[in-house]
């Protein structure tokens, strides 16, 4: 599944990112990297921008860049 | 800090030189204020609009040259403000690197740390917000952290200017024994290929001018921009670097660039968790609670109006209590002066440039300051990326994302931080839209016209409506740029800061930089062509203007040719409209002279036509002449257009 699917307090696991150099770097500066966990604070599914949490710092990204983040939730919420 | 004997600007490479880098929110710039001063110079960097500032420092009785970078999270050069930096970086390596970290986003921000160490230029780390960290519940082991990083570390509190003698005195004793940092190693397989590269490579680097690690790092990671150094080496060498960038891919599964800085990121997650204790290392519960409403998909929405309203309102009412008092002395030594003195050319001139003054003094600026405390207060309390975040959606729509949101909400106080403001956004294209329809938002100096005229004469209501069809107007214009200029494929990617108490000497010392930023830009400019009307009317020319503007004024528009010389003074400075026009009218009595659709007519032409002077001048600084020239333009073909349309619909329903 992709980030944007995620709802809201479901934790879930970086797996891939689908998009080019300048999108992956811009996503790593966040901490944002294959194999990190985040938890999903705030999407209001179908519309606006995904507030995550990336060890303890609020991160907030576009549904558009949410659509390219490949992730699988954590295993023990399946 | 920098004393009297000291000769600014010239001698500016005879100091020994410390940057400060770090990422975003890091407090570079709190600690970058803490020891500047009043003393700082921005610059701006060739070639782009991010700039950064430098200041001369005393440490000891020995002086240094110390330069605040923009944020970076990496040295990838992805956005406006990492190009700069990567750029000063290694086009004027400087003495020393201080590297300032916020401690309680240590794991992430360590990724950076390590990147800034294949520079080989000597480097000391600082930890700053150790209270944040502490309050998030880490613990770090600085001894343990210097020890495995073989850098200094110091530990501080900017804001609050704990830790900062000792950050410089370390800096200090660092640049008299410089020390080139070690890099730490990757896995063995990434730095066997790396080694291959290099014995590949042998005497490239060092031709081209850059620390080799860095430089073969940065060729594995197919930098973009490291691409064109490619051409430098040579067809044979180039394909070299591809055997050695497959090698990594086919090892490694990813792309070569994925390898690498997931290389770096587990050596920074190794490093953290060796020298951290973490008990809790989460979001605290009141920050959590705080957004939950803040940022809620409906009550989020309600909040921020209350938020902003307040802001608005505090504005004009500081704006106002200040302004009437400044207005009326003013006022008075402008009678006086023109009481005793004799009308001649010299007397005119003076008279120009005092009502330049005046102008600056008593309307832009009583405005202006308390907007800046304001904005400085929601920036340092963290609300502002919040705003950005509410607003995402809507700005997609326009085709921008949240973060143009702050530079369009500017643009109700003053189009010129407005403008400055779209320095923030990533890509050349975002930075350029968001620039012009900051424009075209109605600043405060406009809001006096709408109150002024429109609301006072007409109603309310019609006030309300400007501001409903100026929204719906700058929307349209925003798709309209989206035709021409699809939006780029990347959103928004945007850390929301943890609030923090504001700090009065941060707000005020901020405030202070951005309205001297502003007066530097607008004065001259404002008591220049406060000077040119008064000589316009001392050689009597204002009639010969109406008459050349009358195409315009009255075939276009249908107002009375005597408002077409209050439409040049607005191009001055916006809250002129309304002196002048009571001054060509002979009469604030408006109504008696002008119907009311031509009331309708002229405000909603001056909310939409040309920019004032300062904010041309800022435009120019940000995006050159042709930013300049579009704003023009595009005001020009608006206001006319959107002008006579009011005319002829108002003249159609039979309006006043």
């Amino acid at each position: 599944m992709t980030l944007d699917q995620v709802r809201e307090n479901q934790e879930v696991i970086v797996r891939n990112f689908l998009g080019g150099f300048g999108f992956r770097r811009r996503l790593y500066g966040l901490g944002i990297y294959p194999g990190e966990r985040l938890k999903v604070l705030n999407n209001a599914l179908m519309r606006g921008p995904i507030l995550l949490e990336v060890r303890g710092v609020e991160v907030a990204v576009g549904r558009g860049v949410a659509c390219k983040v490949e992730v699988e939730l954590c295993p023990e919420q399946k | 800090m920098s004393g009297a004997k000291i000769s600014f600007p010239h001698s500016s490479n005879s100091f020994l030189r410390i940057a400060l880098v770090g990422q975003p929110n890091a407090g570079k710039s709190t600690l970058f204020n803490a020891v500047a001063g009043y003393k700082a110079i921005a610059s701006n960097f060739p070639g782009t609009t991010v700039s950064f500032t430098e200041t001369r420092l005393r440490i000891k009785d020995k002086i240094y040259q110390l330069i605040d970078l923009p944020g970076s999270y990496s040295l990838s050069g992805c956005e406006p403000a990492e190009k700069v930096t990567r750029n000063y970086l290694y086009q004027h390596p400087p003495d020393l690197i201080v590297n300032i970290i916020d401690a309680s986003t240590l794991a992430r921000s360590l990724d950076l740390t390590l990147e800034l160490m294949e520079l080989g230029i000597p480097m000391i780390l600082c930890l700053n917000m150790m209270d944040e960290a502490k309050r998030k519940g880490m613990e770090i082991n600085i001894s343990a952290l210097s020890r495995i990083l073989g850098l200094p570390v110091v530990a501080c509190i900017a804001n609050k200017g704990a830790g900062i003698d000792q950050l410089f005195e370390q800096a200090q004793e660092l640049l008299t024994k410089p020390q080139k940092p070690l890099p730490i190693k990757f896995s063995q397989d990434v730095e066997q290929v790396l080694e291959g590269l290099r014995q590949a490579l042998k005497g490239v680097p060092e031709r081209i001018g850059l620390a080799e690690r860095f430089f073969l790092l940065k060729l594995l990671e197919q930098d973009p921009d490291y691409a064109q150094t490619l051409n430098l080496i040579g067809e044979e060498k180039i394909e070299q670097v591809n055997k050695f960038q497959q090698a990594l891919k086919q090892s490694h599964g990813r792309e070569p660039d994925e390898v690498i800085c997931s290389e770096r990121h587990g050596l920074a997650l190794s490093i953290f968790e060796k020298v951290t204790k973490i008990r809790l290392g989460k979001i605290t519960g009141f920050q959590e609670k705080l957004d939950f409403w803040l940022m809620h998909k409906y009550l989020g929405y309600g909040f921020m109006l209350i938020i902003l309203f307040l802001f608005f309102a505090f504005v004009f009412w500081m704006g106002k209590f200040l302004e009437e008092p400044l207005l009326g002395w003013f006022e008075q030594v402008q009678n006086f002066l023109s009481a005793t003195l004799e009308k001649s050319l010299l007397s005119t001139i003076l008279l120009g440039i005092i009502q330049g003054i005046a102008g600056g003094v008593g309307i832009v600026l009583p405005y202006l300051l308390p907007f800046l405390i304001g904005l400085s207060l929601l920036e340092d309390i963290g609300y502002l990326p919040r705003v950005a975040f509410l607003m995402d959606s809507f700005m997609h729509k326009i085709g921008l994302h949240g973060k143009a949101t702050l530079p369009l909400v500017l643009g109700y106080g003053c189009s010129v931080p407005a403008v400055m403001a779209s320095r923030t956004m990533e890509n050349p294209r975002e930075r350029f839209i968001t620039a012009i329809l900051a424009t075209l938002i109605p600043c405060s100096a406009r809001t006096t016209i709408i109150f002024g005229l429109l609301a006072y004469f007409l109603g309310p209501g019609w006030a309300v409506f400007i501001y409903l069809f100026n929204i719906f107007v700058i929307s349209l214009i925003a798709r309209i740029f989206m035709r021409f200029q699809p939006e780029s494929a990347d959103g928004l990617i945007m850390e929301v800061p943890s609030y923090k108490l504001p700090m009065t000497s941060a707000v005020l010392k901020k405030t202070w930089f951005r309205l001297r930023e502003f007066v530097i830009i607008a004065f001259p400019v404002l008591i220049l062509g406060s000077i040119v009307l008064s000589l316009l009317e001392f050689l009597q020319l204002i009639d010969w203007l109406n008459q050349a503007l009358k195409p315009l004024v009255v075939y276009v528009l249908g107002l009375p040719e005597k408002t077409g010389v209050t439409l040049i003074f607005g191009i001055l400075r916006k809250e002129l409209t309304l002196i002048m026009l009571a001054q060509a009218l002979g009469t604030t009595e408006f109504l008696s002279i002008m119907t009311k659709s031509q009331v309708v007519v002229f405000v909603v032409f001056v909310v939409f036509y040309i920019p004032c002077l300062s904010t041309l001048a800022v435009l120019y600084k940000e995006q050159g002449w042709k930013g300049v020239g579009s704003a023009i333009l595009i005001t020009l073909f608006i206001s006319i257009l959107i002008g006579l349309l009011f005319r002829l619909i108002l003249s159609a329903i039979g309006y006043g």
